[in-house]
Parts: C-alpha cells; sequence; structure tokens
C-alpha cells in the first residue's frame, strides 16, 4: 500500500544529516546585487529609465529568489518557487521590452539595456541556476553591467562622480559575485555554516578601497588637469595602468 | 606558525604540532587590469576623460592585491568532545575552537574541519568561513553521530585569504583528538573448510566437539565414551555418536583499496575505503577474542600483506597495520580529489601530515592489481579462508573474489553499501551492484550485504546462521 509512494522527492535515509550544499553564500550575494542594481541605476538617471530599472530590478530580485527556492528541499517551496520565478522572468522581459522601445532617445536605451541583462544575468549566477555556471554567468553579467557604464561615458548621459560610483559598483559586485562563489564552494551554505562575518569584511575592505580610489582620482582631476592637454592626461592614465600591470601581481 | 591543541574537556591529549602549508594565488584580480584598459582605450578614441578616470579607478584595483600582503597566519585549535565515549548512535557534540595567535588580523579564514573519516555529521555544520583578529577566535560546533569504533579528528583545514582574496594559504593544523565508541562485536561468519588445528570454529565434519552431528557405525578404534550404550541396550548394534569438529580458522581480512573503491553515497558520507578499514578492525576484534587465527591484507594503491597469527600481540600488530599501512590510506587518490575540488574549490576532505607517498614506488611505481593479488595469495596459507571487505563498484571487485574462490581460498565477501538513489547514476550503479552481489552468490560465494547506517553485526548474523 505505501510501495507505490515512492514518487516524491528521493527519502532521505534518515532526515538528520545537513548535506553538503554548493550555492552561492547569501551575505555577498545580497552585496552583489545591491552594488550592481546601483551601477544600473547611478548611470540610468533619466526618470523613465528609472522607473523601467525599478520594475526591472523587482523582477530580478523575484527571479533569483525563487530560483533559490526552487532548488529546496520540499514540493510545495519548490512549486512556490519556479511560479515565484517564472514571474520575476517575464517582469525582467517586460522591462527589457520597455527599455528598448520607451526611451525617446537611442542612447539612453542603450545605457539600460546592458544594465537590466547583466543584473538577470548577475542574479541567475547567485541563484545560482547551476552551480558551475556561476563564476562565468558573473563575468558576463558584470561586463553587461560595465558596457552599460562605458556606454553612458561616451554618451555622456551622466556627470564624472556618478559615472566613477557606477564603475567603482560594478567592480564590487563581481568582486562580491566572485566571493560568493568561492565561499559557497568552500564552505557552502548549509545550516550551522556561518560565513557572513568572513564575507562583509571582504566587501568592505574592496568598498573602502574603490572610495579611496575615487577621492584620490577626483582630487587629482580638481588640481586643474582640465587644463592640460588631453594627450598628458591620456599618458598619465596609460603611464600608471602600465605601471600597475608591470608588477608581477 | 605553530600548531597547539589543548586537550578540552574530554579530548585526549595533544600530539604533536604537525603542519603544512601551500599558497596559492587565486588571481581573481587579473581581469580588472582589462577593464581599466578598456576604459582607457574606449577614454582615448571617444576623447571623453571621465572614463579616463574610471580606468584609474579600475588601475586602482589592479594594485590592490599588492596593497594586503598575507602574513603567515598563526592559529591555534582547541576541541571538545562530549560525550568522550558514547554509545553506538548518540549524538556527540564537537566544539572546535581557532585562535589567531599572531599579530596580525586574518581578512578571510574558511575552516573545515578534520571530522573522523567513519562519522557523518548529523546537526550544523564543521566548516565556517570568518575574519580573526589577533587573538580572535572563531567557534565551530556541530554533532556527530557516533558509530562503533576509535574515531581520530584529522588535521583542521585553514584556508587563509587576505582581504583582496589574491593569496590563499592553506595550512592544516594537526590537532589530535579522538573519541572511542563501544563496538558491538559481529558475529563472523566463517566457512566451513579451514585448518586442521582444533579451535572455535565449528565444522560440519563429523568428529570430536561438543555439538551432536550424527551416529555412525562403529568401528575399531573409536572412543569406548562415544558408543552409544543406549542404543546397544536397544538394538545390540554398537554404533559411535560423532559430534562436530571445532577447528581453528586462519582468516586473513582482506581490504580491496582501489582508488576505484574511494566512493561514498554523499560528500558528508565517510567513503568505502574508510568503511572497510573500520569493517576490517571490527572484524579482527572479533576474530582475534574467537581465539582464530587473523592476517590482514590490502590491496590498491599498494600492497600489504601481515600473515595470519594468533595472541594478543598479533592483534596490535593487526590494528597498527591497519592504521598506519599506506595500502588502507583514508586520503582519496589525486584523481578523486581534483573532481572534489572542481566548482568551487573545496578543500580536500582530509590532510594527513605525512602528504603524498613519500618513498619509491608512488603513482608510477604502483604494482597492478593482479601482481598484488598474487603476492597476497603467495603470502597466505593453503587452508586459510578470506573475508573480503569490498564495496564492489566494479566488475574488477567481483572478479577478484571469483579469482580467490577459484584458487581453492574461501571467500566471504563483505560489501559496504555505498550507493545511492538519490540520482539516476547512483540508481545505475546501485542495480550493478547487486547484479555483482548476486552473481558472487551463485558462484558459492557467500556476500554480506552492509548498509553502513546498519550495526555490521546484524548484517554478518543475516547470513552467518549456519557457523560458530
Amino acid at each position: 500500500m505505501t510501495a507505490p509512494d515512492a514518487t516524491g522527492p528521493a527519502a532521505t535515509s534518515d532526515g538528520v544529516t545537513a548535506p553538503f550544499l554548493r550555492r552561492p553564500a547569501v551575505a555577498s550575494s545580497v552585496v552583489a546585487l545591491i552594488a550592481g542594481g546601483a551601477a544600473a541605476a547611478l548611470v540610468a538617471d533619466g526618470t523613465l529609465q528609472r522607473e523601467i530599472l525599478r520594475v526591472a530590478v523587482v523582477g530580478v530580485l523575484a527571479f533569483g529568489i525563487g530560483t533559490r527556492l526552487v532548488r529546496r528541499d520540499g514540493t510545495a517551496l519548490r512549486a512556490l518557487g519556479a511560479l515565484v520565478a517564472l514571474g520575476g522572468g517575464l517582469v525582467v522581459l517586460a522591462a527589457l521590452g520597455r527599455a528598448a522601445t520607451q526611451p525617446p532617445q537611442v542612447t539612453q536605451r542603450l545605457e539600460l539595456l546592458p544594465g537590466i541583462a547583466g543584473l538577470w544575468t548577475l542574479s541567475a549566477a547567485l541563484a545560482p541556476v547551476r552551480f558551475r555556471w556561476s563564476r562565468a554567468l558573473i563575468d558576463v553579467g558584470t561586463g553587461f553591467v560595465f558596457l552599460g557604464v562605458l556606454v553612458t561615458g561616451v554618451t555622456q548621459g551622466a556627470d564624472a562622480i556618478a559615472l566613477l560610483l557606477a564603475a567603482l559598483a560594478t567592480i564590487l559586485a563581481r568582486d562580491a559575485a566572485e566571493n560568493a562563489v568561492s565561499v559557497g564552494g568552500q564552505i557552502g551554505v548549509q545550516r550551522g555554516a556561518s560565513t557572513a562575518r568572513s564575507e562583509l569584511v571582504h566587501a568592505g575592505a574592496a568598498a573602502s578601497v574603490g572610495v579611496g580610489a575615487i577621492a584620490v582620482v577626483l582630487g587629482v582631476a580638481r588640481l586643474g588637469v582640465e587644463g592640460l592637454p588631453f594627450g598628458a592626461l591620456v599618458a598619465l592614465v596609460a603611464g600608471g595602468v602600465i605601471l600597475v600591470f608591470g608588477s608581477d601581481r | 606558525m605553530t600548531a597547539r591543541t589543548d586537550g578540552g574537556a574530554a579530548a585526549e591529549p595533544s600530539s604533536g604540532t604537525g603542519r603544512s602549508s601551500s599558497v596559492r594565488r587565486t588571481g581573481r584580480w587579473q581581469g580588472v587590469a582589462a577593464v581599466a584598459l578598456l576604459a582607457v582605450a574606449i577614454g582615448v578614441l571617444a576623447k571623453r576623460p571621465p572614463l579616463l578616470l574610471v580606468g584609474a579607478v579600475a588601475g586602482a584595483y589592479t594594485a590592490y592585491p599588492r596593497l594586503t600582503a598575507t602574513s603567515d597566519p598563526d592559529l591555534s585549535v582547541r576541541r571538545e568532545i562530549d560525550p568522550a565515549s558514547p554509545a553506538d548512535g548518540e549524538r556527540v557534540s564537537v566544539r572546535t575552537t581557532i585562535t589567531n595567535e599572531g599579530d596580525a588580523p586574518i581578512a578571510d579564514v574558511r575552516i573545515v574541519d578534520g571530522v573522523p573519516a567513519m562519522l557523518s555529521v548529523s546537526d550544523g555544520s564543521p566548516r565556517c568561513a570568518t575574519s580573526l583578529l589577533p587573538g580572535g577566535e572563531a567557534t565551530i560546533s556541530y554533532e556527530l553521530r557516533a558509530r562503533p569504533g576509535r574515531h581520530v579528528f584529522q588535521p583542521v583545514t585553514a584556508l587563509c585569504r587576505d582581504a583582496s582574496g589574491s593569496v590563499e594559504v592553506e595550512t592544516s593544523i594537526a590537532a589530535a583528538s579522538a573519541f572511542e565508541c563501544e563496538a558491538a562485536v559481529p558475529d563472523v561468519p566463517l566457512r566451513a573448510p579451514s585448518g586442521h588445528h582444533p579451535g572455535p570454529l565449528v565444522t560440519d565434519e563429523g568428529g570430536e566437539g561438543l555439538e551432536f552431528h550424527s551416529v555412525e557405525e562403529y568401528q575399531r578404534g573409536d572412543p569406548a565414551s562415544r558408543i552409544d550404550w543406549r542404543r546397544y541396550a536397544r538394538t545390540g548394534e554398537l554404533t559411535s555418536m560423532t559430534f562436530r569438529t571445532e577447528r581453528l580458522a586462519e582468516v586473513v581480512v582482506c581490504v580491496d583499496a582501489r582508488p576505484e573503491s574511494y566512493r561514498a553515497a554523499d560528500a558528508t558520507e565517510p567513503h568505502a575505503v574508510a568503511l572497510a578499514a573500520d569493517a576490517a578492525g571490527r572484524i579482527g576484534d572479533a576474530l582475534f577474542d574467537a581465539n582464530h587465527r587473523v592476517g590482514l591484507a590490502g590491496f590498491g594503491r599498494r600492497v600489504c600483506v601481515l600473515p595470519t597469527r594468533g595472541g594478543r600481540d598479533h592483534a596490535g600488530r593487526f590494528h597498527r597495520r591497519l592504521a598506519t599501512d599506506p595500502a588502507f590510506g583514508l586520503n582519496p587518490p589525486e584523481p578523486a580529489r581534483a573532481a572534489e575540488r572542481e566548482g568551487g574549490g573545496a578543500p580536500p576532505r582530509s590532510v594527513t601530515g605525512d602528504g603524498r607517498n613519500g618513498d619509491g614506488a608512488d603513482a608510477d611505481g604502483t604494482v597492478s592489481i593482479d601482481a598484488q593479488l598474487s603476492r597476497i595469495r603467495a603470502e597466505i596459507g593453503a587452508d586459510t579462508q578470506v573475508v573480503l571487505i569490498s564495496p564492489l563498484c566494479d566488475d574488477e571487485a567481483s572478479r577478484i573474489a571469483q579469482r580467490f574462490e577459484s584458487g581453492g581460498t574461501a571467500v566471504t565477501v563483505v560489501s559496504p553499501d555505498v550507493t545511492t538513489a538519490e540520482t539516476a547514476g547512483g540508481r545505475l550503479a546501485r542495480l550493478e551492484r547487486s547484479h555483482r552481489l548476486s552473481g558472487l552468490r551463485n558462484a558459492g560465494v557467500p556476500v554480506v550485504d552492509w548498509t553502513p547506517d546498519q550495526p555490521l553485526g546484524a548484517a554478518m548474523t543475516a547470513i552467518g546462521g549456519r557457523s560458530r
């Protein structure tokens, strides 16, 4: 009578052993998504752009949380998660459609589209859709967000400080997401494995370096480099990058 | 760096400060240089100064790994185990405390406690990641489900990263503690034909003994005490009773430790070789208790043979060999470890102090399985029987059992079941294994199918009703 009941999820042998769960760590994932969202919002500063982005962020979060739920145990949770993820995905698609058609100028569309696509990819990486793909998806996702930043820089759609902060937020998103995968792969997210403290310390250190760098860069810019010929500025920055590159790490 | 161990409330005192460490560059900030160059290039081409500034900020991150020098981490480990001698199946709570003894803070330390190879974690997690100020402590607490036997904790693996995460120092800190769980001695089913010395193994042959075997016609020379006088009084026939002969068995407990056997149902479960080594120790104990002559053999990456002998000294030798011989090494072979590392770079489950095979015959020097088996068979006597412990993960394992059997050595196979029904591949492996079991049984080899969750003794008595 009980035999045909074996269709449910495979019976856990005794239900007490907590298996090692290899998922991106939660704290860093949240930090990464916040930073990614901030980057997208900083470069998309039109009213309509912001509105579309808000919708997209809601969809991205629903997609990420739903996908995370799908990977939990329990049929009800899974079904709920699948529904939420599906709804979130549809919302993101709708936002993408709006971003591709509604803003009056093409440049505004180009600023917005990569950001939304990148955020979606990032949430797919951190949910994760598949743990093995996570690192690749993170690179693609943050790459898209950064593409949005570059496009904005070219179209001059945002002032320098917003642009710098957006670039910083993109780098932080990449760093936190990569750290989430690294911690999740080595320590896991099972109950009892606490990781939040080291993740937050890591993200905080990276953020403080970035804030310091921006302060220095803006300070140098305020010194009146605008008076310098453009070529000199190029040579300065390129020289700095090559210097850093020349070091072995 | 030093590693200290303080005996906790219930832990055994420390034994040495073994450690090993390796430094790994993660290269996780390398991509940012390309980003910086890209931003600068686009900024130059489009003549946009703000993009140059973006390039400069990204460039600062290429220097970030150089700002955070990794110090040599100096950690110590303290472990408390409660209760110290649990009963079978009881929960054992373990509290492992890691202290940063160095002067520098460690931004990111990931700790994996060396759970004894035979035990699975029932609550909590033996892993954690945290950051430690100088003198700071982190405590991992989790519960293990005790299994019979003596369980030694393996070294704690600590992965220390600097704040940027570009350098990862992996150290393993030996903190020797152990606990013991009373083992219910299994009743080892031995097979009938065995040596000629009198001993405790009850055979099916008639002769001297305690247990009634049969009545035979009297033959000259039969001792008068065995004549069935009542029957003589009743019928006038002289008959003599025989009893089941009791013999001394010579048994070699043989562990299949081929790389193929390092399989586990789940990453948190002990692998089959750990189960096999544990079962070998308990079977050995049971046989020594019954005064049999016991030997030990193992094959796989190395071969190990300990000839059969009786006595307490030999029992000690048996356990020492089982614990220390590289043939029974609990570290999975390298390819399996590489597979474990893929994806997130999970640290290996266990890191022993002596590291890789130090002496001459390593990976390339390993002898083929056939040569190893020939050596085992050459060392064991003609009347010796073999208890082969193998998870039967591949056809080679059942072929080995049949080779023993066809060579005239009686074999009993004890097979820990490490297959799982969770995945399609696992179900296929389970099906294949059950085919191998029935194939062996058809070939006349008794097989003990042991599910590691159950006590070994119960699985043994399931087939061993006829002996002892």
